[in-house]
């Protein structure tokens, strides 16, 4: 019996080992991998942070492209006004709105991406997305997401078209 | 009443032997290790960003489960399937649902509710909710009970580790 937990506990501590290894071997090779030195700091620290006020000054000065990071029936229904959509997940469909959009997300503008509200990571999907695609500039999280936005009374478009 | 008592007694003994039951329960649970394990890892930074979104680590540790878990994902659920080293992967498995359901109780807690990148089972559209909940506590801790009875399973049907060990038998006469 002894035995038997030793060998069960040595072949688990093997299946950790192998497994550290596959993954930090894999991630050197993978395009999408994690950058250990530097780079992933880099972009960490390129992604800001802010709240509707902060997001509003940059809307008025047209300075920002608006990303809705939602899905399409949230996006349809009620959206930031002018804001373009890029769905943050399924995977596929982020990638392909990403590649569509590519002219717009290399453009002068910075980046403000929103999602559902604080805590639906959303936002945090699509800007780790775009940054580890090597868009390099400034990308900004609507901090607090649509509602903060909407609630403030801010320029929405709804789904008949109307702004408000 | 007698009988029903008496054939659930039967079923749990079988369980605890080994059969078609344990069979199905292995098979499962190495499969949504190998897709989730896949899935992962594609796009180690994504995983990395829901990992981070726990706030459990240090930024700097951030990348290291997101490189790591998917490829241990992978390698339990390969052991799993295939019936190799099956005490092995179940104690791993089982470790990790003891780790995630940890996480997701405390973010519950904090009152947290993202995509808690579990299982990406909300990929395949089929509306199971992976959003940080309760719920989600209560699955891996069930699902920590079932690596638990496999574990303990004397004789895994359809596997790796009873073909050695009948070979290593046969050897012996």
């Amino acid at each position: 019996m002894r035995q038997i937990v030793r060998t069960t506990i040595r072949d688990a501590a093997w299946i950790v080992i192998i497994s550290a290894v596959l993954g930090l071997s894999a991630n050197t090779v993978n395009p999408r991998g994690y950058s250990l030195v530097k780079k992933s700091a880099e972009r960490q620290k390129s992604l800001v942070r802010i709240s509707a006020l902060e997001a509003k000054i940059k809307y008025d000065a047209s300075s920002a492209l608006f990303l809705d990071a939602r899905g399409r029936d949230e996006y349809e229904s009620s959206r930031i006004a002018g804001a373009v959509s890029v769905p943050a997940s399924p995977e596929s469909l982020s990638l392909q709105r990403i590649s569509e959009e590519h002219g717009a997300l290399r453009g002068n503008r910075e980046l403000v991406i929103y999602c559902g509200g604080s805590a639906c990571g959303d936002s945090d999907t699509l800007a780790s997305r775009i940054a580890g695609l090597g868009y390099s500039r400034h990308i900004y999280i609507l901090q607090e997401g649509f509602p903060s936005w909407e609630g403030a009374g801010y320029p929405v478009r709804g789904s008949g078209g109307g702004e408000r | 009443m007698g009988t029903i008592t008496g054939r659930a007694k039967g079923l749990a003994r079988d369980i605890a032997y080994g059969n078609t039951i344990t069979l199905a329960i292995r098979l499962i649970l190495g499969a949504m290790f190998l897709y989730s394990g896949a899935v992962k890892a594609m796009d180690p930074e994504v995983f990395g960003s829901v990992v981070a979104r726990y706030n459990l680590l240090p930024d700097v540790l951030v990348p290291y489960p997101a490189m790591v878990i998917p490829y241990l994902e992978l390698l339990v659920g390969l052991c799993l399937a295939a019936g190799y080293r099956i005490r092995s992967a179940s104690l791993v498995s089982a470790s990790m649902m003891l780790v995630f359901a940890f996480a997701i109780a405390v973010n519950v807690a904090r009152g947290e509710a993202f995509r808690c990148g579990c299982f990406e089972l909300d990929r395949l559209g089929i509306g199971i909710s992976e959003t940080v909940g309760a719920h989600l506590v209560v699955r891996d801790v069930l699902l920590m009970g079932l690596f638990i009875l496999l574990m303990n399973v004397k004789k895994h049907v359809f596997s790796v580790d009873y073909y050695l060990e009948r070979r290593g038998l046969k050897s012996l006469r």
